[in-house]
């Protein structure tokens, strides 16, 4: 019996070392912001999109709503004669959280780093990173790239001092300019922050924030409901209904340009043909995807790009449409015959395809399932196989992906032709046209990346837009919506369709 | 027979019968959608409502009922005959035989059975092969374990080794004696093992890796349904219903032995 | 004594080479799967907006995919070997500090968790067994029935709408705090209490049929005196065994509440590094499962020997 009773003293003993915590309650004055993405350690390039968003690191530039680019830690900018030669000059005044001041020094040593990790200014031709005074720093492209203001404004592109990095410049620990500084971590799902009070602009209202990594999305729903966080990013439709009857709440939902799109194997024997790619896409139901599935029908896709990119929305294009008969036609005029299974045949084979989804996006499988109805009814059979999302660039890279509905980012560069020509241009990356080259989109690209002249520039943009339109290398399907809950006890609440700016910039606690 | 036994019985006729004959008789389509009937109350038209493809819930439950069933049936006799027949190996020759198998147990059961189905259904795609060979990799442990020590038990019963001073060859005697000994146990087992496993799929679904769409199958119905539990509860109640009563039926029918084992 | 040692180094090194082929045959695993690593790894380093067939390369190289995959073994080998377990491939973070991470939350949870399901079930089981047919036997039979047949989630699910958001008592979700433990191991501490109360039941059954209780019993020894010093002891030995074998499995099978309650514990680290295919990481947290699984077993051998020698006889060929 004494040997019962010592193994339960030590059982409740080690029990008691566990969980020395007590209960501690919650500090009333932290905004608590939950989101899906967890970090992945400490830094800028993989991380900096926490760092960027909770208004810790800072950027060259930025963008407003509409995507106009402006400097943000740069005062201004200027282009040499022979397109290739950028200065910029930082605002003076600005210091690190580590009290150190701004240079031109430390900027260049962040941006080389991030160079160095193939961020995204790998893809804008920089040739040299460095500075030349105190306050200015100089970039050289190898060819004119108008883009370039547009692609510092990435996360990825954060200026940290020089204190941050390790002698290898990996970073040690986080110093950016930003209204709030670093507090503490826990793992790579909690950072907690407090302002900054030398902040060079208007300091911050709110003393302390916390950022929660929460990846499963009825989870945020939870922890909002339950009063355990002030924002919410990222909610499921259904959740936002909830949220919107609940007056504790605000929700708002925009598209953002963040498509879901069908990208198609064009070098396959039924997507080569304009017309079957046109057939497919008019027979898809966008409206009904959109009102049924996402409960809000201004997100079906009627060309790639939202309104909210407004430089990349042309409201004189001719609209995707819903048109099923328009699609039989099409498909009969290309030479497809109903089969004796109601499925189209030509020359023996049926229009029968493979599609690769992924769950991590929680709305993409159940989009696939509506599409896949909707094509049966045209006579076309659509398997769906949802597997890991790295399943499709592995298949895009051997070419053997025959259809994949992805939701692409058009917005981590406010210019979207960082993505538009990394993906539908000369070379099409993981995500971008399978097997589709267009001689005069590469041309009319190239011309933008070269032209400085806004007029000209906006002009070729729409150009761009009508070539994607007609040819149809991606069929977008429904524009990501983009569903913020936040709690009424805060006001001053702007949210960017970009999301490249600080989630907490402007908020202030309600008297 | 006892009380508890026989209701087990009921219940698993009942849902096999709703399962097997239902679909025939009724022949709305599962996979059917219409999306300007999306979340529709249980009513006339569609008997438990509609999901958020506006497919008829009722068509899918007894639809997704016999893949679930499939599985999970499949999966148990899977791991029933392999770790009976590794179970009976070891425990019949002992030794290094014996060392090699039971550290094969412990390796499975140390190995970390999660991991299996995700590499495998995000690799492979979640089909019913990959789900079925995922969950069975670490369930015959429970059988080889069991096998084993009632045949080492048993061998060295007296009739047992007179057969086998008479001259009697191996496969002969393990289907004379041991079989017959063993197999009310592992039946209990497996009745158990088809609950736990109707269990595990719906946990699979949970994390996002489950069968493909537009397959019905309850574990999955259930976690597409948690997303509109306040406007359509019925989305999870009805798969959440059926999966409780199966299991429940299978832990009556598998009655007090489980309680023994803690299974 | 001698033959304890000798049984105790021959387990421990058993243990020892289960653990280190789970971690060797999850590499090959990892290994024989199709498909390209340095593409997942890339995605989930960079997420899939970064991802780019430079950085595909650039991973590539720097962590070593474009070697053999017995060089990688290799570093492995040496990594484990010296106790340094590596460095992920995808935060660059050592992977001893993450387990460490991981581990301490995971331990807590299952702890919790445990102490939860003995307080409920200890009582249970006991007064079950006592009086086998009774009323209360009945009902917490029916209780453990139905808490087997529901999902976890399920149950998460529902102490999460009436606690926390209907009456907002415990947080939701999270785990800074005790506070944030309470609905996951009160979830999890049910779904264990249902199982071991029956075991703890069947262990008494047994006790108060036995011949020794009997003649206890006959020699005149008064009830109390009889439960402390024969009963407790011998029932305690098959329901310690199997505390330990649900103990390692409330370490890496609680992946599905780990998820719902956003407890990063070590299932919650596992999901996430076969996800992205982070090797280094992958392996050290099956090596950590076996391990625990191994020592979990021995530790509650130990124990069951402690308390009955006559097991020692019995297990003696191990």
């Amino acid at each position: 019996m004494k040997k019962v009773w010592c193994l339960f003293c030590m059982t409740l003993l080690c029990w008691i070392l566990f969980c020395p915590s007590v209960f501690a309650a919650g500090d009333a004055q932290v905004l608590r912001v939950v989101a899906p993405w967890k970090a992945k350690g400490v830094n800028i390039d993989k991380s900096g999109f926490i760092f960027a968003r909770m208004g810790c690191v800072e950027m060259l530039t930025t963008a407003d709503r509409s995507g106009h680019i402006s400097g943000l830690l740069a005062e201004s900018w200027k282009v040499a004669e022979d397109g290739r030669t950028w200065t910029f000059i930082l605002k003076s005044g600005i210091t690190f959280h580590d009290q150190t001041p701004l240079t031109g020094e430390a900027a260049a040593r962040s941006l080389k780093v991030a160079l160095k990790n193939k961020n995204v200014l790998s893809k804008a031709r920089v040739e040299s990173i460095r500075a030349v005074g105190p306050l200015s720093l100089e970039i050289v492209t190898s060819e004119p790239f108008s883009a370039l203001p547009a692609y510092l404004g990435h996360y990825s592109n954060g200026i940290v001092s020089q204190a941050s990095f390790d002698e290898n410049n990996h970073i040690k620990t986080i110093y950016g300019t930003g209204q709030f500084k670093l507090a503490s971590f826990e793992g790579d799902s909690l950072f907690r922050f407090t302002a900054y009070p030398d902040y060079w602009g208007e300091p911050s209202k709110i003393s302390h924030t916390e950022y929660h990594a929460v990846p499963k999305g009825e989870t945020r729903g939870f922890m909002m409901k339950a009063g355990q966080a002030e924002m919410a990013f990222t909610l499921s439709p259904m959740d936002a209904q909830q949220l919107q009857n609940n007056n504790e709440f605000t929700v708002d939902t925009l598209s953002i340009p963040r498509t879901r799109l069908i990208i198609l194997n064009t070098s396959l024997p039924f997507f080569s043909d304009k017309t079957v790619r046109q057939a497919v896409s008019l027979a898809i139901d966008r409206r009904g995807i959109a009102t049924a599935l996402l409960r809000n029908p201004p997100s079906a896709a009627e060309q790639l790009l939202p309104p909210t990119a407004a430089m990349w929305h042309d409201p004189d294009l001719a609209p995707l449409t819903y048109d099923p008969q328009k699609a039989a036609a099409l498909l009969a005029q290309a030479g497809w015959k109903p089969g004796s299974d109601g499925i189209l045949v030509k020359n023996k084979e049926r229009f029968s395809f493979e599609i690769i989804t992924y769950a991590a996006r929680p709305m993409l499988p159940p989009v696939a399932t509506a599409v896949q109805d909707q094509l049966k009814k045209v006579g076309i059979e659509m398997k769906i196989t949802v597997g890991e999302s790295s399943l499709i660039p592995e298949k895009h890279n051997d070419g053997t992906l025959q259809a994949a509905l992805v939701a692409r980012n058009f917005g981590q560069i406010p210019d979207a032709v960082g993505t538009i020509y990394g993906d539908y241009g000369p070379k099409p990356g993981a995500w971008g046209a399978l097997g589709w080259q267009s001689d005069s989109l590469n041309r009319v690209l190239a011309e933008y990346l070269a032209t400085f002249d806004q007029n000209k520039a906006q002009a070729l943009r729409n150009q761009t837009l009508e070539i994607l339109q007609q040819e149809l290398p991606v069929i977008p399907v429904t524009w990501y919506e983009h569903i913020v809950a936040y709690s009424n006890r805060l006001e001053g609440v702007h949210i960017d369709p970009y999301e490249i700016k600080s989630y907490v910039r402007g908020i202030r606690w309600k008297k | 027979m006892t009380l508890p036994r026989k209701c087990g019985i009921l219940i698993i006729t009942l849902v096999l019968v709703a399962v097997l004959v239902i679909p025939i008789l009724v022949r709305t389509s599962p996979l059917d959608q219409n999306l300007s009937l999306t979340l529709s109350q249980p009513g006339r038209d569609h008997l438990l409502g509609t999901d958020h493809l506006g497919r008829s819930v009722f068509s899918r439950l007894t639809h997704g009922g016999r893949i679930s069933l499939a599985i999970s049936i499949s999966c148990a006799a899977i791991s029933l005959f392999i770790g009976s027949f590794l179970g009976i190996l070891a425990g019949f020759r002992e030794g290094l035989t014996d060392l090699l198998i039971m550290r094969l147990v412990d390796a499975a059961l140390a190995f970390p059975g999660t991991l299996l189905a995700i590499v495998l259904a995000g690799t492979l795609g979640g089909s019913m092969l990959t789900l079925m060979f995922a969950l069975s990799a670490t369930m015959w442990c429970d059988y080889c374990r069991l096998v084993r020590n009632m045949t080492r038990s048993l061998k060295h019963l007296e009739h047992v080794q007179a057969g086998k001073l008479l001259g009697f060859r191996t496969p002969f005697l393990v289907k004379k004696y041991i079989v017959p000994e063993i197999l009310p146990q592992i039946f209990t087992l497996s009745t158990l093992g088809v609950g736990r496993t109707i269990l595990n799929i719906a946990g699979l679904g949970f994390l996002g890796i489950g069968l493909q769409p537009p397959l019905p199958e309850w574990g999955s119905m259930v976690n597409q349904g948690i997303g509109f539990l306040s406007e359509a509860p019925w989305l999870v109640a009805a798969p959440g219903a059926m999966i409780f009563l199966t299991v429940f039926g299978f832990q009556l029918l598998a009655g007090q032995w489980s309680d023994n084992k803690g299974i | 004594m001698e033959k304890i040692a000798r049984c105790i180094a021959l387990r421990f090194f058993q243990g020892l080479f289960v653990a280190f082929g789970v971690s060797t045959l999850t590499f090959v695993l990892l290994m024989a799967m199709p498909g390209d690593l340095a593409v997942k790894v890339t995605m989930a380093r960079y997420g899939e907006d970064g991802l780019s067939n430079e950085r595909i390369e650039m991973v590539r190289t720097d962590s070593g995919l474009d070697r053999s995959p017995l060089w990688l073994y290799g570093k492995w080998l040496g990594h484990t070997l010296s106790f340094n377990l590596g460095y992920s491939m995808i935060s660059g973070r050592p992977v001893r500090d993450v387990l460490r991470f991981h581990m301490g939350l995971s331990f807590k949870l299952a702890a919790a968790a445990m102490l939860i399901s003995l307080i409920l079930a200890l009582p249970m089981g006991i007064i079950s067994g006592l009086r086998p047919g009774s009323r209360m036997d009945l009902s917490a039979s029916a209780f453990s029935s139905l808490m087997v047949s529901m999902p976890s989630f399920v149950v998460g699910a529902f102490f999460i709408l009436l606690l926390a958001i209907r009456f907002r008592v415990f947080p939701a979700a999270g785990f800074q705090g005790s506070a944030h433990l309470v609905l996951p191991a009160t979830t999890l501490g049910i779904g264990l209490c249902a199982i071991s109360s029956r075991v703890i039941r069947t262990a008494v059954v047994e006790v108060k049929n036995s011949f020794y209780l009997l003649f206890a019993r006959i020699k005149g020894l008064s009830g109390i005196h009889l439960a402390l010093n024969h009963g407790i002891r011998n029932a305690s030995v098959p329901v310690i065994t199997f505390l330990a074998l649900q103990m390692a499995h409330v370490l890496d099978g609680v992946v599905v509440l780990e998820n719902l309650f956003n407890w990063p514990g070590i299932g919650f680290l596992l999901l996430e590094s076969i996800q992205g295919r982070d090797i280094p990481m992958i392996q050290a947290v099956s090596l950590f499962i076996g391990l625990f699984y191994v020592g979990a077993n021995l530790t509650a051998d130990l124990i069951c020997a402690w308390l009955d020698p006559r097991v020692l006889s019995q297990k003696g060929d191990i």
